[in-house]
């Protein structure tokens, strides 16, 4: 069965789409066929770390709104992942973007759409590409899209910064997240100051909200400069950001 | 394996029992309700090899939900009925934002 997997965060800026992408890349790297679905339609962004300018359509956005199937809107991008890497035998990489033209972003703003809608987008999407892995890219907070999210998925990545507002922030998701009996829930730091004792840092946040940190990533000027444009962990697979990056792909691959 | 079950909790509304709302359901609903939104319709053999019980277990679960009006019985199978979510209009009618996104979506 396909694995799904939601990374998120309480507040926003904390990587979670950077994380998505490079966290698929080196799934897809790996031989597993895999899919990133754009759930953050308010304000997407995934797409420009795989090197799209303009979303590439039709968007999820259409599909909820009727127009396509959400096998119509799952774009192959693998490539992106074989400008730096290999690709073992069967790995594939789609992408499902959100739109970023104002006019689809209004739409969804004044009519709303259907949850329901996205969640059959979610089970026909793994079942039509044969997924192993389904990464949802979500927007910050608690909402709707986040609930149904944690619901279904199989492991839930947690990404805060070391900060008070994320720190108390993510006390809240946990929180929910334990309530929806999320199956396995992960912690990654990320941006975290040079300087910092690791240990005692993985340990406090073992002990805050008893989950397991599956990834502590650096605040890396060389990141700060790739400034998303493009796939960090493939094009510097020996940057410690990127190492870390295999922690956590090792883990979701552990299951 | 004996089934939990609250009789008194029935949502009062359809469109206002959430996922959130799942936490008040007694575990083995929980968990039906997770795969079944993962996998759409449901058997009652399904049910049973997925909850690790027996089919009359399974068959009670599922009667459970459906008596809550979480999910609909049609023929053999399941499918959930309940509310996941509808994600609200943000714009209100009239007023300044009213009119920019209807040039936002014109243009």
């Amino acid at each position: 069965m396909t694995q799904v997997i939601s990374i998120h965060s309480f507040r926003g800026g904390t990587g979670k789409s950077n994380t998505t992408a490079n966290v698929a890349a080196r799934l897809t790297a790996a031989g597993a066929r895999v899919a990133v679905i754009d759930t953050d339609i308010q304000s997407p962004g995934v797409h420009v770390i795989f090197g799209f300018d303009d979303t590439p359509e039709p968007t999820l956005n259409d599909y909820l709104w009727g127009k396509v199937a959400i096998a119509d809107a799952a774009h192959q991008i693998t490539d992106q992942v074989t400008q730096s890497t290999g690709v073992a035998p069967g790995g594939e990489l789609w992408l499902v973007p959100s739109s970023i033209k104002p006019g689809d972003i209004a739409r969804v703003l004044r009519e709303g759409y259907d949850v329901g809608t996205l969640n059959d987008g979610f089970r026909n999407l793994a079942k039509d590409l044969n997924l192993d892995y389904l990464l949802i890219d979500t927007h910050p907070g608690l909402n709707e899209e986040t609930l149904l999210s944690f619901t279904i998925s199989d492991i839930v990545l947690l990404l805060l910064r070391p900060d008070r507002q994320d720190f108390q922030g993510t006390a809240v998701t946990v929180d929910v997240a334990r309530r929806l009996d999320v199956p396995n829930l992960f912690l990654v730091l990320n941006k975290i100051p040079s300087g910092i004792d690791q240990d005692d840092l993985r340990q406090q946040m073992t002990d805050a909200y008893g989950a397991e940190t599956v990834g502590m990533l650096p605040l890396a000027e060389e990141v700060v400069q790739n400034a998303s444009g493009g796939l960090f962990s493939l094009t510097s697979p020996d940057h410690p950001w990127s190492t870390q990056i295999g922690s956590i792909v090792a883990r979701v691959q552990a299951g | 394996m004996p089934i939990e079950s609250d009789d008194a909790f029935v949502p009062q509304s359809d469109t206002a029992f959430g996922v959130m709302d799942w936490t008040e359901l007694p575990e083995q609903e929980r968990a039906c309700l997770r795969w079944m939104l993962r996998v759409g319709e449901v058997s009652v053999e399904q049910t049973s090899e997925n909850l690790h019980v027996t089919e009359e277990t399974a068959h009670d679960v599922l009667e459970a939900l459906v008596e809550r009006k979480l999910a609909i019985r049609i023929e053999e199978r399941v499918v959930y009925a309940g509310n996941i979510g509808h994600k609200k209009a943000r714009f209100k009618p009239g007023g300044m934002w009213d009119d920019l996104s209807k040039k936002l979506m014109d243009d």
